[in-house]
C-alpha cells in the first residue's frame, strides 16, 4: 500500500537547479573576467604587470568595500542610495578634526561612528516610519550631501596629518592596505551571508518579508541592522577616499551608490531581494574596475568608458534573462 | 451524441530534467463534449495542458485538431487554432474596462489613423455578454468585478475569437453556490455551441455535474476514461489514487488531555469580535466558518500576528501577552497559514532553510549556524513526513503543493509547539497528500499536541475534528461535539441563523 502518490512536481522550474545556476553565474563572470585581462594583455603592454593591477585593486577598493553594504541591503530587498553621500560626510568631519589636530585613530572611530549613525537614520526612517527605501535614502542622500556643502561652503579640506595617509597610500608587502581592507570586508560578508543566523535572516526577508515574520524573524530588526551596517561599510570607504586623495571633498563619492548597486546587480545579485552572493558582487566590481583601467590604457576616453561600462552592465544582466529564460 | 473527434492528442511524452512528466498519453475530445480531466496534484494534467495550449513543447507525439495535425511553438499559434485556456490565476488588466479586456490586442478601429471604435467595442462586448447571460457593463473596470464575473469575462473573451476548445483549470476554485450554477450554465450553452470542453476539478461532485466523460490521469499517465454515467465517485477515487476511499478520513479516538488553551471574550479591530473557547491537549478543535467569518483573523491574533483589542489567550493557564509572532512561538502556539506561497514559505529558499527557518537562533552557538546540525534536521523531516524532494537543497518553489505544505509542517513542528494551528491544511493540494497531513495531524495529537484546525472543507473537519466551532461574523454561533455535528448543523449557523 503506497501512501502519498503525489511525486515531485513538474515544472520546468523545478529540479532545484538553483543552486548550480548561481554557479554558472559566476563561472561565467569569471571567464569574462579572463578574457577581458587576455584581450586587454595582448592590446596593451602596460596592462600586464604587478604595477598595473595594484592600481586596479585600488580603484576598486572604494567600490568594492561600498558595494559589500549595498550587497547586503539589497539582499535583504532594499535599496541604500545614500552612499556616496556618506563617503563626502565621512570624508569631510574627519578633515576638519584634523585640522583642528584630533589624533587619527580617534578621528578613523569618529568616522566610522558618522557612517555608522547615518545609516542608522537611513533604517529608522525605513522601519520606524514605514517610508519606501528609495525615498528615504534618496532624501537622506541630498541631505548628507548637503550638509557637507554647508560645513565647508563647498570648499574641499586640506588633510595634513602625514600618518592618516596610511589607509589609502600605503603598502603592507608589496599590497596596497586599501586593498587589504577591501578583500578582509569581502572575507567577513561571505562568512556573514553563508555562516551566519543573521546572514540566513537577511535572505529570509529578502526572500518574503511576511513569511520571515511569522516564522518569528524580527524582520525591522534585520533591516535596521543592513542599512547601519551599509552606512559603516559607506564611512569605511570614506576613510579610504579621503586618504587616497589627502583632502576632505564635499563631492567625494558621487555616483557610487550606483557604482556599487551596478557591482552587486552584475555579480548576480537581484534587485528584488533574496538571491545573489558576496562573491558575485567582488567579481562585479573587478570587472568593472578593470574595464575602466584596460580602457584609459587604451586611450580610450572616459565618455567612452561610460558608455561601455553601462553596456557591460546591460549584457550581463541580459545574458542571465536570456540563461534563465525557462524561469519565471 | 456526435461521435466526430475535435481534438486527438497521441502518445504526448514530456521529459524534464530528471523527470518524465507524461508518459505516452492520449486525450480525444468529441465535438460538444466536456470532458473531465481528473488527477492528483503532479498526474501531469497541467502539463498536458500546457501542451495543448503551446505553453509548453512536447518531446513526442502528436496533435490534432478537426484532423489536421498542429506543432504548437507558442500560445499565440494554438490560439490561432482555436484552443483557449482560462488558468486558475486569471490574466487581466485590472484598470482596464471589461470590454477593453474582452478585445485586448485586437480592438475595433476607424478612420485613417486606427482610433479606437469605442462605441463600436462597447457595443459587442456587450452582445457577448447578453448571450452569456452575463449582467455586466462592458464600461465596468476590471477591478471592480467579482473573480466570478472576472472568469466569466475572461469566457466572454474567449467566445469573442473563434474557439473550438475550451480548456478550464479549476474554474470553480473561487466560487460560490450561485455563481458555480452559473458558470456551469453558460458552459452548457457553449457545448450546445458544438464548443468541446476540457475541464479540471478536484470537487468530484462537480465533475459528476457537469461532465460526458471523465479522464483519470496518475503519475504522468493516463490510467482510464470512463463515461460520468456509468461511474461512481469511489471509482474515480480508486483510479485517481490507486487505493480505497474509505483510507481518506482515518479518526483515531484519544483521550483527551487537561486544558490546553483558554481564550476569553478576545475581540480584535477587524474581525474577532468576543470569541471564547478552549483547548484541551490531544485534541483537534475544528473551526468552521464561511469565508469572511472571521477565522483567519482569529487565528493571526492567536499567533501573536494581530494585536488583540480585548480579552485573553491563556496557555496551560499562563496569561500571554503577544506583541508578535516570535512571542507566540516562544509560548508554544505554530501556526500553518492558508497562504502557503505567499505567508508559509520563503519559496527561493531551499527546503532545508525553510525547515529551519522558525528555529534558526536554536542552532548552534553564538552567531554561526550549525550546518552538519541543520542537514541532519533537515532530512529527519524530509523522511519523517515523507516530502517527496529530490534533496534537501532543492528549493521550495518547484515542490507540489502537498509536499511544500509539509514542508511548512515541518517547519512548525521542528519548533515543538504546544499548539498548532493549521488554516486550512489542504488547500489546493491533492487527494494522496491530504490523507498523509490527516494522518500526521493524528500522530501528533497523539504525542500531546493540541490542533485547532480552521477548514471550509466539511467532510475534512466532520471527519477529523473532535469538537467543532462555527464562526459568523467574527463570534462563535454554534459548538457541536464529533457527534452531533453534521454538514446541514454546521452550515445554519455558518450563514448567521442559530
Amino acid at each position: 500500500m503506497q501512501l502519498g502518490g503525489c511525486e515531485v512536481s513538474v515544472k520546468p522550474a523545478a529540479a532545484g537547479n538553483r543552486r548550480k545556476l548561481k554557479f554558472t553565474t559566476e563561472l561565467t563572470l569569471l571567464i569574462a573576467y579572463v578574457a577581458m585581462i587576455i584581450a586587454f594583455s595582448i592590446l596593451s603592454p602596460y596592462f600586464l604587470s604587478i604595477r598595473n593591477f595594484m592600481n586596479i585593486g585600488l580603484s576598486a577598493s572604494i567600490t568594492g568595500i561600498t558595494a559589500t553594504g549595498m550587497t547586503l541591503v539589497l539582499l535583504m530587498g532594499g535599496l541604500d542610495l545614500s552612499v556616496g553621500s556618506i563617503i563626502a560626510l565621512v570624508g569631510i568631519i574627519m578633515a576638519v578634526l584634523m585640522k583642528g589636530g584630533t589624533s587619527v585613530p580617534a578621528v578613523v572611530l569618529v568616522g566610522l561612528v558618522v557612517g555608522l549613525i547615518s545609516g542608522l537614520i537611513n533604517g529608522l526612517f525605513i522601519t520606524k516610519v514605514k517610508i519606501n527605501p528609495l525615498i528615504t535614502t534618496l532624501s537622506t542622500m541630498a541631505i548628507y550631501r548637503g550638509i557637507t556643502f554647508v560645513s565647508t561652503d563647498g570648499l574641499s579640506v586640506l588633510i595634513s596629518n602625514k600618518s592618516f595617509s596610511f589607509f589609502g597610500r600605503s603598502f603592507i608587502l608589496g599590497i596596497p592596505v586599501a586593498v587589504i581592507i577591501m578583500l578582509i570586508l569581502y572575507v567577513f560578508f561571505a562568512y556573514l551571508l553563508r555562516y551566519t543566523k543573521f546572514g540566513r535572516k537577511v535572505y529570509a526577508v529578502g526572500g518574503n518579508p511576511e513569511a520571515s515574520r511569522l516564522s518569528g524573524i524580527n524582520v525591522d530588526r534585520i533591516r535596521l541592522m543592513a542599512y547601519t551596517i551599509s552606512g559603516l561599510t559607506a564611512a569605511v570607504s570614506g576613510i579610504i577616499l579621503a586618504s587616497q586623495t589627502g583632502t576632505g571633498l564635499p563631492n567625494a563619492g558621487t555616483g557610487m551608490e550606483l557604482n556599487a548597486i551596478a557591482a552587486a546587480i552584475l555579480g548576480g545579485t537581484s534587485l528584488a531581494g533574496g538571491k545573489g552572493n558576496i562573491a558575485g558582487t567582488l567579481l562585479g566590481v573587478l570587472i568593472l574596475s578593470t574595464l575602466s583601467n584596460g580602457l584609459t590604457l587604451l586611450n580610450v576616453p572616459s565618455f567612452y568608458q561610460m558608455i561601455a561600462q553601462g553596456a557591460v552592465l546591460l549584457i550581463a544582466v541580459t545574458l542571465d534573462v536570456i540563461r534563465g529564460g525557462g524561469y519565471k | 451524441m456526435d461521435q466526430e473527434l475535435c481534438l486527438e492528442m497521441k502518445e504526448i511524452t514530456k521529459r524534464f530534467p530528471g523527470v518524465l512528466a507524461l508518459d505516452r498519453v492520449d486525450l480525444d475530445l468529441r465535438r460538444g463534449e466536456i470532458l473531465a480531466l481528473l488527477g492528483e496534484n503532479g498526474a501531469g494534467k497541467s502539463t498536458l495542458l500546457k501542451i495543448l495550449a503551446g505553453a509548453y513543447q512536447k518531446d513526442e507525439g502528436s496533435i490534432c485538431i478537426d484532423g489536421k495535425q498542429y506543432e504548437f511553438a507558442t500560445p499565440k499559434e494554438a490560439s490561432e487554432a482555436g484552443v483557449t485556456v482560462i488558468y486558475q490565476e486569471l490574466n487581466y488588466l485590472p484598470d482596464l474596462t471589461v470590454a477593453e479586456n474582452i478585445f485586448l490586442g485586437r480592438q475595433p478601429t476607424k478612420g485613417p489613423l486606427g482610433r479606437i471604435d469605442w462605441d463600436k467595442m462597447n457595443r459587442e462586448a456587450s452582445e457577448i455578454l447578453v448571450l452569456m447571460g452575463v449582467s455586466v457593463s462592458p464600461k465596468t473596470l476590471m477591478s471592480n468585478l467579482s473573480v466570478a464575473e472576472k472568469q466569466l469575462v475572461e469566457i466572454a473573451k474567449a467566445l469573442s475569437k473563434n474557439m473550438k476548445i475550451l480548456v478550464m483549470d479549476e474554474p470553480t476554485a473561487a466560487l460560490n453556490d450561485a455563481e458555480v450554477t452559473k458558470l456551469f450554465e453558460i458552459v452548457r450553452g457553449m457545448k450546445e455551441k458544438g464548443i468541446s470542453i476540457i475541464y479540471i476539478s478536484h470537487r468530484l461532485e462537480e465533475l459528476f455535474e457537469i461532465s460526458d466523460r471523465v479522464m483519470i490521469m496518475r503519475d504522468g499517465r493516463r490510467i482510464g476514461v470512463v463515461d460520468t454515467a456509468a461511474t461512481t465517485k469511489d471509482e474515480l477515487v480508486t483510479m485517481m489514487v490507486g487505493r480505497q476511499i474509505d483510507e481518506m478520513f482515518p479518526k483515531k479516538y484519544l483521550e483527551s488531555g487537561e486544558t490546553l488553551l483558554e481564550v476569553r471574550n478576545l475581540t480584535n479591530r477587524t474581525k474577532v469580535k468576543g470569541v471564547s473557547l478552549t483547548l484541551k491537549k490531544k485534541e483537534i478543535l475544528g473551526i468552521f466558518g464561511l469565508m469572511g467569518a472571521g477565522r483567519t483573523s482569529l487565528a493571526d491574533t492567536l499567533f501573536g500576528a494581530e494585536p488583540l483589542t480585548g480579552g485573553e489567550i491563556l496557555i496551560e493557564g499562563k496569561k500571554l501577552n503577544l506583541h508578535n509572532s516570535r512571542d507566540a512561538i516562544e509560548a508554544g502556539i505554530a501556526l500553518v497559514p492558508s497562504e502557503r506561497k505567499t505567508a508559509g514559505l520563503i519559496l527561493g529558499m531551499s527546503v532545508k532553510e525553510n525547515i529551519t527557518i522558525a528555529t534558526i537562533s536554536e542552532l548552534g552557538k553564538g552567531m554561526g549556524i550549525n550546518l552538519r546540525a541543520e542537514a541532519d534536521k533537515a532530512q529527519r523531516w524530509v523522511i519523517e513526513l515523507n516530502i517527496k524532494t529530490p534533496s534537501i537543497h532543492t528549493v521550495a518553489e518547484s515542490l507540489s503543493g502537498g509536499n511544500q505544505q509539509k514542508v511548512v509542517l515541518a517547519k512548525w513542528l521542528e519548533a515543538k509547539p504546544k499548539l498548532l494551528i493549521l488554516n486550512e491544511p489542504t488547500r489546493g493540494i491533492d487527494v494522496g497528500a491530504k490523507v498523509e497531513i490527516y494522518n500526521l495531524m493524528e500522530t501528533f495529537c497523539e504525542q500531546g499536541l493540541g490542533i485547532l484546525m480552521i477548514s471550509s472543507e466539511l467532510p475534512e473537519i466532520l471527519a477529523l475534528a473532535d469538537r467543532i466551532l462555527v464562526m459568523s461574523e467574527g463570534r462563535i454561533t454554534g459548538e457541536f461535539t464529533r457527534e452531533e455535528a453534521t454538514q446541514e448543523k454546521l452550515m445554519k449557523c455558518a450563514v448567521g441563523g442559530m
